[in-house]
C-alpha cells in the first residue's frame, strides 16, 4: 500500500458530515396518539405434559404456535 | 447394552427438567401463582427422583456439582455422551 492509497482511504473514513436537525413536525400529523403496545396477562390453568412440552418447546398451549411451513 | 432403556430415563430427566424451567420463568413473572408453585416444586422434586434414578443405573450425569461423590470410582468419563445413546 502507497501512501497515496492511505490518504484517500482515510479521505473516505471521515464522518458524515453532521445532519440538519430534521424538521420532524413535518411529517407528524397533529394531535395524534403515539402507538400503544401491550402484552395479555397469561393465566397459568393448562399445561401439556412433560413429553409433549419438552417436544412443543413449551409447557404452555396458550404459547404453542408453530410456524405454518411454506408450501 | 440396553441402550433404549438409558435413553428413556435420560429422557424423562430431561423432560422435567424443561417443565422446571417452564414453570420457573412463569414464575418470574407470576411469583404469587399457587398453583405454579405448587407444580414447580413438583416438578423440581421429579427431576431430583429421575436423576436419582439414573444415576443409580448408569453413573454420575455431571462432573460435579450437583451431583453425588466418586465414592472411590470415577465413573464420571465412563459412561457414554448423551449423543451417544
Amino acid at each position: 500500500m502507497n501512501r497515496k492509497v492511505d490518504k484517500s482511504s482515510k479521505q473516505r473514513c471521515m464522518p458524515m458530515p453532521p445532519m440538519p436537525a430534521m424538521q420532524m413536525e413535518d411529517y407528524q400529523p397533529k394531535g395524534r396518539m403515539l402507538a400503544h403496545a401491550y402484552v395479555p396477562w397469561q393465566q397459568y390453568n393448562a399445561a401439556f405434559s412433560p413429553q409433549e412440552a419438552l417436544m412443543k418447546g413449551t409447557l404452555f398451549p396458550e404459547l404453542y404456535g408453530p410456524y405454518q411451513p411454506p408450501n | 447394552m440396553d441402550c433404549e432403556q438409558q435413553m428413556n430415563m435420560l429422557l424423562k430427566v430431561q423432560e422435567m427438567q424443561f417443565v422446571a424451567l417452564e414453570l420457573n420463568i412463569y414464575l418470574d413473572t407470576h411469583p404469587c401463582d399457587k398453583d405454579a408453585l405448587n407444580d414447580f416444586d413438583c416438578a423440581v422434586e421429579m427431576v431430583r427422583k429421575y436423576k436419582q434414578a439414573y444415576e443409580m443405573e448408569y453413573g454420575p450425569l455431571l462432573n460435579f456439582g450437583m451431583d453425588g461423590y466418586a465414592k472411590g470410582t470415577w465413573q464420571w468419563a465412563e459412561s457414554p455422551w448423551p449423543w451417544q445413546l
